[in-house]
């Protein structure tokens, strides 16, 4: 099975090598990563990340919902996502991103 | 309460229906006076919270924390309907655990909307609300102090559940001799196990993350951004509590029973050498 990478800016943290089309929320949680899932559905935010880097392949674009809340919380950058929206296609760089 | 009346003949972990100033914990280390000393507490904590907006904002903080933890167990629940290829074959159980999932993440969100960002929004604390908002994390961490194997990511005290899970293992359910529902018991609770490694592990990961959750709150002490309190529970501290309190338990059964003279243990599990 294809496996992507998820590096991170905070280089404390080790890159985590996951399968292709793996739910960030399933494998990465404070223990692996800095980052926080709140509730894992895509309406709180807690998760919210930007991605600075897409290496081979491409992440599938926000659904229409994740828009929306990114459109509140992070206005005007292309570049943030929700991670627990993420089905990992691409290798990524990513860092959280706080909405308050 | 059906299920476990038809299954038990009576209640093992549910209970009646309780007041709005009752602990949510229902396995707690407690007494009566500790017990009546939290219920006088929570009393004037919504007394104050009724008239004062930054002590009703901080509550969902709090909300929120015991939220967060109860998320991490509430994804695994749900993973298993989540990914059914037949949600309309899926067993009803796996159902509810999904969409309990899917509740708690609205709990989650309003919790975090009102306790962390409308926070923000109000005038600075006085003293004495900070106080009473930092009382509250301080008493959400030692509601979460314990943690156990019994339900992982439930923080429940271990010893207050011995006399229910010997209960559970008499009954027609498991249908043990009291010989062995003791050993079980004793491998389960007073042994390190991969049970008890794996809820430390998730006792430990909610901690992590309730550091984080605060982090970014001006009124927290550093004491309470660090956890603490919470942060003072160790794996070693965990077990001597459980022998003791198996050892007290044991010995209370011995004292209830007719004295068995029966044999060993029949039971024996992999890898024991007796």
């Amino acid at each position: 099975m294809d496996n992507h990478s998820v590096f991170f800016t905070d280089e404390s943290f080790k890159a985590v090598s996951l399968p292709k089309g793996a739910n960030l929320s399933e494998h990465l949680s404070v223990n692996n990563s800095p980052l926080l899932f709140g509730c894992r559905t895509g309406i709180c935010g807690t998760c919210m990340i930007e991605v600075s880097e897409e290496l081979n392949g491409k992440l599938d674009a926000p659904a229409s919902d994740e828009r929306e809340l990114l459109s509140l919380m992070a206005p005007g950058n292309p570049r943030a996502r929700l991670a627990c929206q993420i089905r990992l296609s691409a290798d990524i760089r990513v860092k959280p991103l706080s909405w308050k | 309460e059906e299920f476990e009346a038809e299954v038990f003949g009576e209640r093992l972990f549910t209970y009646p229906m309780r007041g709005p100033f009752c602990e949510t914990m229902i396995y707690r280390d407690t007494n009566a006076f500790k017990a009546w000393w939290k219920k006088l507490q929570i009393k004037y904590y919504s007394v104050l919270s009724s008239d004062n907006a930054f002590i009703a904002c901080q509550y969902f903080t709090v909300r929120g924390l015991r939220t967060l933890n109860g998320k991490i167990v509430q994804h695994q629940l749900a993973q298993y309907y989540m990914k059914h290829p037949n949600k309309e074959a899926a067993p009803i159980p796996s159902a509810i655990s999904y969409y309990h999932f899917m509740d708690e993440s609205f709990h989650f969100n309003s919790s975090t909307i009102i306790g962390l960002d409308v926070i923000n929004s109000l005038k600075e604390p006085t003293m004495f609300e900070r106080m009473i908002a930092n009382m509250t994390i301080a008493g959400c961490q030692r509601d979460h102090y314990n943690f156990s194997s019994v339900l992982r990511g439930i923080f429940w005290h271990e010893p207050a559940l011995l006399r229910t899970v010997y209960k559970l293992l008499r009954s027609p359910v498991f249908s043990m001799s009291h010989p062995d529902a003791m050993y079980m018991m004793q491998q389960c609770f007073t042994k390190e196990n991969e049970g008890v490694h794996m809820s430390f592990d998730t006792h430990q990961t909610a901690l992590k993350s309730y550091r984080e959750y605060v982090s970014d709150l001006n009124y927290v002490t550093k004491a309470n951004r660090e956890m603490r309190i919470m942060g003072t529970q160790t794996l070693s501290k965990h077990m001597a509590a459980n022998r003791r309190a198996f050892a007290r338990f044991e010995k209370k059964q011995m004292d209830l029973l007719p004295i068995i003279t029966g044999p060993k243990p029949r039971l024996q599990l992999e890898g024991d050498l007796g």
